[in-house]
């Protein structure tokens, strides 16, 4: 199977299949294992796809919910998180077409504060240049196309195969294979100060 | 230089630094590349690009879910009704759209075949109908074929039943009549 962020895809094994078997008999106690071991994957993915902490919690809380009223559609042919990538990615473009014309890095500032950059340490320097660094590259995700945002995301961000992302979106090898490329082109120029020369990646580890 | 045939393979490029190309694609760009310095150059920039998104994250790591995020999840489903509870199945299972109108359908054939028996049965052993239906008309070509001498004396006999009968159509009306003209004295 696939690797994913080093992770070997887990597909619907023995004892994950009981487990489905024991959410759909109604036993949440059984359910809420299932959250556990995925929580944090789908977690990863929504604040990739949108910003702001509320709106983060409140889809990631909705993709459960989702699943666990549609446990009979899975048929166990795919793996379970894939299946559950599906919902998430469907909360996420309900969340698009609802937040009207709000750019998410908006979002971002208001919910996040100054959280966060910090944490990959260096000089005060590093640390304003990696804001900048990650403020445009939200500001670039955000003016994508959303299907170009979602390829980006799921190939560089998430590390997902083609045929895994094919999976997902429900579309040809050959049109992630585009969009991906396109997204790519559209953040070169967006980030080009930072990925011009390797020496102008802020913070970038070496 | 770049130039317009350089751009067929920027999307290549971009599949090829995923390592997602293979078998021709990735021999007409691999030969591409060694003759075109502008679509190295691409090459080169698309995989910083890459490399730059991969280490966002190590700037700013995503958030995790907040302490007992799953316990919430189960807590909502708790006060929710209960959904729909069906078994997971080993394998996709068919389904079977039910029409109850097709018992009541045979139910009234099977009463109208046991009528028209049952009505047969009560008429008079020598009449018209009964003789016509009997069995050696049923079986009409075979046992023309099987006795040839005897086939004048059956119609004969069978014209003669049929003259009262409502059971013929106008074709064998005058096809009886031609036999009746030809052989069969009148009563």
């Amino acid at each position: 199977m696939s690797v994913t962020n080093g992770e070997l895809d887990p597909g619907v094994g023995d004892g994950e299949r009981q487990l489905v078997a024991a959410a759909r008999g109604g036993d949440h106690r059984a359910f809420e294992a299932l959250v556990l071991k995925y929580q944090s994957r789908v977690y990863r993915l929504i604040q990739r796809m949108v910003s702001g902490s509320d709106v983060v919690d409140d889809l990631a809380q909705e993709v459960f919910i989702r699943a666990y009223r549609s446990l009979g559609d899975f048929k166990g042919e795919s793996s379970l998180y894939t299946w559950l990538y599906k919902i998430a990615l469907n909360l996420c473009r309900n969340h698009y077409r609802t937040r009207g014309r709000r750019p998410a890095h908006e979002e971002l500032e208001e919910a996040d504060g100054a959280i966060g950059l910090e944490a990959a340490g260096g000089t005060p320097e590093d640390e304003v240049s990696r804001r900048e660094f990650w403020d445009q590259l939200r500001r670039g995700l955000d003016e994508l196309p959303a299907e170009q945002r979602e390829a980006v995301v799921f190939c560089d961000l998430e590390g997902m195969s083609y045929e895994e992302m094919a999976s997902v979106i429900g579309v040809p090898i050959g049109t992630v294979r585009s969009r991906i490329f396109r997204g790519r082109r559209a953040l070169q120029g967006l980030l080009a100060p930072f990925h011009g020369s390797a020496a102008a990646a802020p913070g970038r580890p070496t | 230089m770049s130039d317009a045939r350089c751009e067929e393979f920027r999307e290549l490029l971009s599949a090829f630094v995923d390592e997602s190309l293979d078998g021709g694609e990735l021999l007409y760009l691999e030969r591409h590349l060694r003759e075109c310095a502008a679509c190295r150059l691409f090459e080169e920039e698309l995989r910083r690009l890459k490399g730059l998104l991969q280490a966002a994250e190590a700037f700013r790591p995503p958030r995790r879910p907040p302490a007992g995020f799953a316990a919430m999840v189960t807590a909502r489903l708790d006060r929710e009704a209960p959904v729909r509870l069906v078994a997971f199945p080993e394998a996709p299972v068919r389904r079977v759209t039910r029409r109850p109108w097709i018992g009541m359908i045979a139910a009234a054939a099977a009463a109208a075949i046991f009528f028209a028996w049952s009505w047969q049965r009560l008429l008079p052993v020598d009449s018209p109908e009964q003789k016509l239906a009997s069995p050696s008309i049923a079986a009409g070509v075979d046992v023309a074929a099987a006795d040839n001498g005897s086939m004048d004396t059956w119609m004969r006999e069978h014209a003669m039943l049929a003259r009262d009968s409502t059971l013929l159509g106008p074709a064998e009306e005058i096809e009886f009549a031609r036999f009746r003209a030809d052989a069969v004295p009148e009563r």
